[in-house]
């Protein structure tokens, strides 16, 4: 008699692996083969992680088909095993899955339109704080700005990307395509915010400098380091617009002096 | 008839599924409980919250978990276990549910509800891990019987056994999925109403209710249809055998408008309104 992780291991191994090895002797035979029952398991398991992968990369479906990515989330299941027994939790290296991926090489954006959406994901879910207070703000003197670290949002992620990642989005977004519109690959990529505001979660591309500056704060540098890092790329950066869009705007949600 | 061991609550619930979030909100229907998945909420805040928050005020709720894995070799997971304690003391559920199966090995998580061998060192270790969970949350756990496509060739315990030992053993209560119980009956050859039958009375506190789909070479569970007739039936056996208990409506794919899962609890309703439980 096998033991139970014996049996275990050999169940999944049937049920997961590309060469649906049978485990004919652990199962009973009955009215239908050992084969037919490991395969409605086979069908269900991969069915569970094509959902939870289509809920979270929606805008991919709309770009590569039902068809494709549904061949996509079964190889991706078969290369990338689950750490979590919640399948929220599942996805995180689709991007990157899908930049080596042999049949996704001409869509070279896909990658990283997926580590978008995965970023999307996370924020959808993540804490509720209340936003760094305009008052509390301005009451510090101006004299101690430069030194001022501020605590990201959790519901915040900056991706810097060389694809115009959120024109295909919106694109892709869009139920009627007006005419005309279309996304000019070679035109640069996007250095883009994800935030949710309220329940709303929002995409922006942003210039180059406020995004560097934006980068300076989340990784827990001080304000006066961000303004040095944003006026080397653009000697007309403007700090009071900056602070007013992106720093007042829910993005961060504490001050320490 | 009253069941004193028995929780207050006695009527149909339904489980919540975002798309009727506002809907409901909206309209706070008669209802008696709600019903989410725990996993749905393990995120710290966002619309889902904010929602479960507010029907809260409103309405008893269960958490029905979908990923500890209770029956796995693999170790419980300490951290999913955290994310539900975190959750319960949030929402103050009236029970907290999982399934008589398992679901990962010591590599990997397979995220399915996977049929056990039913042995003596399956049923061993099912109720340690049970025993474990309740001592981490500090109180009882549901464990609900599955539905299977399969049997293990070397199991010596009729399921129904199994699952009564469960209890017995553990002290946790039983959730009974009667649709779980006819699609296996159907799928396995054996009689529904002996399932029943060998359920402790005392230990079911809670009822699903669901539809399975029956297109392919068995019946599979698929959440997706309206209870069918047979279903009704044996609920309606079991209800006499039981007394009224909080009955789910589950629906998780081509999830149908909100008025269909009331109207369903509302029959769930009538027939506990008029069986009566005979004395035990």
């Amino acid at each position: 008699m096998p033991s139970l992780l014996e049996a275990q291991e050999r169940f999944a191994t049937a049920v997961l692996s590309a060469e649906n090895p049978d485990a004919p002797d652990l199962i009973e035979h009955g009215a239908l083969s050992p084969a037919t029952r490991l395969e409605i398991y086979r069908n269900n398991v991969l069915s569970n992680y094509r959902n939870a992968l289509r809920d979270t990369f929606p805008v991919i479906v709309k770009l590569v088909g039902d068809e494709s990515f549904n061949a996509c989330a079964r190889r991706y299941t078969r290369e990338t095993v689950s750490r979590s027994g919640d399948l929220h939790d599942y996805g995180e290296s689709f991007g990157d899955f899908l930049r080596h991926f042999e049949p996704a090489q001409s869509l070279a954006y896909l990658g990283d339109v997926a580590d978008m959406e995965w970023c999307m994901h996370r924020v959808f879910h993540a804490a509720d704080v209340e936003p760094l207070d305009l008052g509390d703000f301005a009451a510090i003197e101006q004299a101690r700005w430069p030194a001022l670290m501020l605590t990201p949002s959790p519901a915040l992620r900056l991706m810097a990307s060389r694809f115009p990642i959120v024109r295909i989005w919106r694109l892709c977004m869009q139920s009627e395509r007006e005419e005309g519109v279309s996304v000019d690959l070679d035109n640069g990529g996007e250095d883009v915010v994800i935030l949710r505001r309220g329940f709303e979660v929002t995409l922006e591309a942003l210039p180059s400098a406020n995004f560097q500056a934006l980068s300076v704060l989340v990784e827990g540098k001080p304000l006066g380091n961000a303004v040095d890092v944003a006026l080397e790329v653009d000697p007309d950066f403007d700090l009071p617009a900056f602070l007013h869009s992106h720093v007042l705007s829910g993005a961060f949600v504490g001050v320490q002096a | 008839m009253t069941r004193p061991d028995a929780p207050s609550i006695r009527s149909a619930g339904i489980g919540l599924r975002a798309p009727h979030y506002r809907e409901l909100c909206d309209s706070i229907p008669a209802l008696g409980w709600l019903e989410v998945h725990s996993e749905n909420f393990f995120g710290e805040g966002g619309q889902p919250h904010f929602f479960l928050r507010k029907l809260r005020e409103h309405y008893p709720l269960s958490l029905h978990g979908v990923g500890l894995g209770l029956g796995s070799v693999a170790a419980l997971d300490t951290a999913h276990l955290a994310k539900l304690k975190t959750l319960i003391a949030r929402y103050q559920p009236f029970v907290v549910s999982d399934h008589v199966c398992w679901g990962a090995t010591p590599n990997r998580h397979l995220n399915d509800l996977l049929p056990l061998p039913y042995t003596e060192e399956a049923l061993m270790h099912f109720c340690q891990r049970v025993s474990e969970t309740q001592d981490a949350l500090g109180r009882q756990i549901l464990v609900e019987n599955v539905s299977s496509y399969l049997r293990y060739s070397h199991s010596t315990i009729a399921e129904w056994e199994f699952v009564a030992a469960t209890a017995r053993h553990t002290g946790c209560g039983l959730l009974l999925d009667v649709n779980n119980v006819y699609v296996n009956a159907i799928n396995h050859g054996f009689d529904a109403r002996c399932y029943i039958d060998a359920m402790p009375r005392d230990a079911v506190q809670e009822i699903h209710l669901a539809g399975f789909d029956d297109s392919g070479p068995c019946l599979i569970d698929t959440h997706g249809t309206p209870v069918c007739d047979a279903v009704w039936s044996l609920y309606e056996y079991t209800i006499q055998r039981m007394g009224d208990t909080p009955t789910l409506i589950e629906w998780d794919t081509d999830i149908p408008p909100l008025a269909t899962l009331l109207q369903h609890a509302e029959k769930a309703n009538a027939i506990m309104g008029h069986t009566h439980a005979q004395p035990a």
